[in-house]
């Protein structure tokens, strides 16, 4: 992240990226205490307080695989609700402004996947999150488009949720109720495992959430741009960027891959002030 | 324009969560499905919303709605304070309320509301489920419905005064250790 503290001309003392682990752990601790209070209120038990919604019903990839029954129906899948298509609306407004926010910042799958990739980086250093060749990596990346197909086309034939015996973010929430399916153990096991090598394995090749929300990648009003003309080429902000993007040969990042977390930009990894911002088209 | 980490965070909590609010203020933040009871499907009463469907997940508001029973008597009949939230309160809520009257192996909650409903509304219920109800919503089955002998025989030997200097004692035990008392004075 802030790792390029040189003495380059105009480099101010670097933002370390207190702000977004906060609003992760803010949203994971959030999520966390709703699937808890969800369980405690069934035992009558639950904090009045705090939401004691099911984990589904405040999934905004809920609201999407319910667009077609919704459509044709006027139903929702089961177990989904309203409350998952007005997050929807909320993350779409988002990643209309400034891309895919929900998975740099919200999504507590990809913190605790940002997270747990920290001890592959400590273990591999340079190495981690560079073992796949990017002339195969470059495609596997494609693969979630295909993952987002093959369930929006089995819940919207089917009309439930399909898939969740395998989701790897139920079972993060839900292993300690006994409540999780051995599918949804193996994937979320196999995930923790790779990201010892891979930064944020799931997002890049098989989350169909992250696949449609990188769409609004190619026309969000915010954008990564890089000034070339101040641009000293070190190379930072590629080595700073989790899903590989080669921020340092292109002006504007359109890339479907971009999460939105800035660590490429002049406040983390840039170390010349200005040339990597988060901006709209005017903004230099 | 440019935009730095701070305003990030700031932009998110605030579009997050004001909308959730505006679909709440607007009605739309449903976390949980729409309560529609079951049908009776066949004899007499075929048609009518069937009163054992309901959950204790069912707010005050749905069964007001499907049963319609105004608000205003299913708050009397319960015993809910005037400041309760009595469209969102849930069946099971009850349990919570009257939680206290375990200790005498009796309880007033989502069976209670069953129970309450289908005489209120002159529907079929099976009465040897042992059931008790409020003596509020004794009152005012005795008032509202259309009761037969057996039904109102039954009330009366399961109805709990719930009032603030009350004990839990069904009408007859009370009415019993009236009269024992009366004796022993004797
Ligand atoms: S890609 Fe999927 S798992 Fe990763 S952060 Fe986005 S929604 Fe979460
Ligand atoms: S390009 Fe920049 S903002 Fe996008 S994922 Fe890479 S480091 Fe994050």
């Amino acid at each position: 992240m802030a790792k390029s503290n040189q003495t380059v001309k105009g480099v101010k003392t670097k933002e370390k990226g207190y702000i977004r682990l906060f609003v992760q752990i803010f949203f994971f601790t959030l999520v966390g205490l709703i699937v808890i209070n969800h369980a405690l209120e069934e035992s009558g038990k639950g904090i009045s307080w705090l939401s004691s919604a099911s984990l589904h019903a405040i999934c905004p990839f809920g609201g999407v695989v319910s667009i077609y029954k919704f459509v044709t129906t006027g139903m929702f899948v089961k177990k989904i609700h309203e409350s998952s298509f007005v997050l929807m609306f909320i993350m779409f407004i988002l990643a209309v402004g400034f891309g895919p926010l929900f998975c740099g910042w919200i999504c507590p799958l990809g913190s605790f996947q940002e997270w747990f990739g920290k001890i592959g980086k400590k273990i591999f250093k340079k190495r981690y999150n560079n073992f796949i060749p990017n002339k195969y990596d470059k495609y596997l990346r494609y693969l979630r488009y295909g993952m987002l197909a093959l369930i929006i086309y089995k819940t919207a034939t089917l009309g439930y949720l399909v898939f969740w015996n395998f989701d790897p973010y139920y079972t993060l929430f839900n292993f300690w109720t006994g409540e999780v399916a051995i599918g949804g153990l193996i994937v979320l096991g196999i995930i923790i495992l790779a990201s010892l090598f891979v930064e944020r394995p799931w997002c890049k090749y098989l989350c169909p959430y992250g696949a449609l929300l990188g769409i609004f990648n190619t026309f969000r009003i915010f954008k990564i741009k890089r000034n070339p003309s101040t641009c000293i080429s070190c190379g930072a902000c590629d080595r700073a960027c989790p899903m590989n993007i080669t921020v340092s040969k292109s002006r504007v990042v359109r890339n479907h891959q971009c999460i939105s977390c800035l660590k490429c930009t002049s406040e983390y990894a840039c170390p010349v002030a200005g040339t990597v911002q988060f901006a709209t088209k005017g903004g230099e | 324009m440019k935009m730095k980490s701070i305003s990030i965070a700031i932009i998110i909590f605030l579009i997050v969560f004001s909308g959730i609010e505006l679909a709440k203020i607007t009605g739309y933040w449903r976390t949980e499905s729409l309560k529609i009871p079951i049908k009776i499907k066949t004899g007499e009463f075929a048609g009518e919303y069937n009163p054992e469907d309901i959950r204790g997940s069912y707010r005050f508001s749905d069964i007001a709605k499907y049963f319609e029973i105004p608000l205003e008597d299913l708050q009397k009949a319960f015993g809910l304070p005037a400041d309760e939230d009595v469209a969102n309160f849930q069946c099971k809520e009850l349990k919570e309320i009257y939680g206290y009257l375990e200790e005498e192996g009796k309880e007033i909650g989502t069976g209670s509301v069953r129970l309450f409903v289908a005489l209120y509304k002159g529907l079929p219920y099976d009465l040897s489920e042992d059931t008790c109800l409020p003596l509020p919503a004794v009152e005012i089955l005795k008032e509202r419905a259309n009761l037969s002998d057996e039904q109102i025989k039954y009330l009366e030997t399961h109805s709990i005064d719930i009032s603030e200097d009350s004990t839990t004692k069904t009408e007859l035990e009370k009415e019993e250790a009236t009269v024992e008392k009366e004796d022993s004075d004797v």
